[in-house]
């Protein structure tokens, strides 16, 4: 369990022109459940062999509670991964797949088998323990696969690559539910590699979201749903994700063509408006002429946004909460908002 | 439903096809001279076993046996031992020219090894390994080594990279983890391997004959060999030829499962 520190990382594959990775800084504290988001070819798979010692930066540090790890071979780093599919040593049964990493550092055969049956049960798979790796099922072979990673008592953390994917949808979330309780129990360091924010949302204590090799910004789920820092984050984030629309700012009002929206303290000029469908409101006292186009039931979500509209608004289509018949005519005004100039959030 | 009832006929038959030579050997094997040229016997009449005795007793022919085994193992052992960590490479690392030496590695399959009889008689004769178990076995391990390394690339690029990454996560060395964790997983591979290159060995005659003078003459040579005054000696022959298919069956029974497995990748 580290504290790690990661300084200016930067990585570029042998043969590429530019950088996969590029000026990463990141802290995560010891013990605490971090997920890396960013849809795939973001960086976040470098990022986490640069994390295991597999790959050396081209740039930057990698620190575990303050030691330099970065010239160190991925074997002396005490770093356990668990990949997108899971990976055991076939032909071993179980509690060898679980006490081969212990008696290989030095652990006594008694020890490492009361460890290995401690993290069996912890995983609920005590009654597998005397089958053949080949034998089980994906979700199983995972779970043991989670129980490799961890079983190492001073293990200084632990790298999980996407692993809910090749495991079916009814079991994912008895996994996650089943990871995030280990995670919290044994205050284990842990990063989390997804594309999908349901899952880092439910599992991280914090996220990070990159895009491009570029970390665009690291935040507990509430403050990248509701203050995105990037334009990237405010369109990944939430489903759907919010509403990007270019208006101009003059004389400190916001305008959506003709149309004053609100007050916004920035200079005058082009913005990008932000906003989440639930931040709109559609009804027929004030507000812009819209048109309600299509509507489609969301669910419940982040904010509890049941049902959805593609609502034309001054020549462009907006999402927002809606319940009502197709065809209306209503106006619309928008709560809240926010700018992005260049990209980054500027009001 | 007629083809259902015919079916085990056709089975039957096949079997018994391929069976008959191989049962015709045994039971000359187990007559005498006069017996097999006298007369037609499905059964031997007199089972004798005195054709093997001479093979036991006989250090011409024992010695064949051994001479052939030790080339075979010989070849065996080599091809192994570069293959493994060839195929390893091919399968782990992109070096410059790799597909194009991968495939290049199979040309020498393509041209009879009666090609390559000459240059090697000649390379042996001058540097003095003619008539040696180490000569046969490297002239064999110009056709053994690259089939080798073409069949184990392929169970070896079956098991996924990120047992490798794992392996260096845990902590092993390199050593510990293809010796202890790698080879054991693709242990059905080097079964098949260890067959092809034995019964390549086993059974080529040609190089194995120009390549041996009287010290270590082949039992496959020795055979062809028994002519003498008295005419052609069949029981003892054939006795020789049961012999022959044994450490041939043997080995298949015991690399029977990874065989089906090393078939079904189509490297074979």
């Amino acid at each position: 369990m580290a504290h790690i520190t990661i300084e200016g990382l930067g990585y570029r594959y042998p043969d590429a022109a530019e950088e996969t990775l590029s000026d990463v800084t990141l802290d995560v504290p010891a013990g605490e459940a971090h997920a890396l988001l960013g849809a795939s070819g973001a960086g976040k798979s470098t990022m986490l062999a640069l994390l295991s010692g597999l790959l050396r930066p081209s740039r930057g540090r990698v620190l575990f509670d303050g030691q330099d790890v970065t010239p160190l071979a991925a074997r002396h780093r005490n770093v356990a991964q668990v990949f997108q599919f899971p990976v055991l040593y076939d032909g071993m049964n179980v509690l060898k797949n679980l006490t081969f990493p212990l008696t290989q550092r030095g652990f006594t055969k008694e020890a490492a088998l009361q460890r290995a049956r401690h993290i069996a049960e912890r995983l609920e798979i005590s009654e597998l323990l005397l089958r053949k790796a080949n034998d089980l099922s994906l979700f199983q072979k995972q779970l043991v696969a989670v129980g490799r990673a961890i079983v190492r008592p001073d293990v200084a953390l632990v790298l999980l690559d996407e692993p809910l994917t090749a495991v079916q949808p009814s079991t994912k979330t008895h996994l996650r539910h089943v990871l995030k309780e280990v995670q919290r129990d044994l205050h284990v360091t842990m990063i989390y590699v997804t594309h999908d924010q349901t899952e880092a949302l439910t599992f991280a204590t914090a996220i990070s979201v990159m895009a491009n090799g570029g970390l665009l910004q690291t935040a507990a789920a509430e403050t990248l749903y509701n203050e995105p820092a990037h334009e990237i984050v405010a369109h990944f984030v939430g489903d759907p994700g919010m509403n990007l629309l270019d208006a101009e700012v003059r004389g400190g009002q916001v305008y959506l063509g003709e149309d004053a929206l609100g007050p916004m303290s920035l200079t005058d000029g082009p913005v990008r408006l932000g906003f989440r469908a639930e931040w709109v409101a559609l009804d027929a006292a004030h507000g812009l002429p819209g048109k309600v186009l299509r509507r489609r039931d969301a669910g419940t979500r982040q904010g509890a946004v049941v049902g959805v509209a593609d609502v034309s608004v001054v020549g462009q289509t907006i999402r927002a909460a809606y319940h009502g018949p197709i065809g209306e005519l209503p106006r619309v005004s928008v709560r809240r908002f926010v700018g992005f100039r260049g990209g980054i959030r500027v009001a | 439903m007629r083809s259902s009832r015919l079916a085990p006929w056709i089975l039957g038959g096949y079997c018994l096809y391929l069976l008959l030579p191989l049962y015709w050997l045994l039971s000359m094997a187990l007559r005498r001279n006069e017996d097999i040229v006298g007369r037609f016997e499905i059964v031997p009449a007199a089972p004798t076993l005195a054709n093997f005795a001479e093979i036991f007793s006989n250090p011409v022919w024992y010695q064949g046996f051994a001479n052939s085994l030790t080339y075979v193992a010989l070849n065996t052992l080599i091809s192994m031992a570069v293959a493994i960590p060839a195929a390893y490479a091919f399968s782990r690392y992109r070096f410059l020219g790799d597909r194009q030496l991968f495939f290049w590695l199979l040309t020498n399959r393509m041209a009879p090894p009666a090609v390559f009889l000459l240059p090697f008689f000649q390379l042996y004769s001058s540097i003095g390994l003619f008539d040696t178990p180490l000569a046969v076995a490297l002239a064999h391990c110009l056709f053994t080594v690259p089939l080798a390394v073409w069949i184990l690339e392929g169970f070896m690029s079956s098991v996924p990279r990120t047992v490798d990454e794992m392996a260096r996560l845990d902590g092993h060395r390199f050593g510990f983890f293809f010796f202890r964790i790698f080879l054991p997983i693709i242990r059905g591979g080097l079964g098949v391997t260890v067959f092809f290159c034995f019964m390549f060995s086993w059974v080529e005659l040609l190089l194995a004959r120009t390549l041996t003078g009287s010290e270590t003459k082949p039992i496959a040579v020795v055979m062809t060999r028994t002519v003498s005054a008295s005419g052609l000696d069949w029981g003892v022959l054939a006795a020789a030829g049961v012999l022959t298919v044994i450490p041939g069956a043997l080995v298949v029974w015991f690399v029977r499962r990874s065989l089906v497995r090393g078939f079904a990748l189509g490297r074979v």
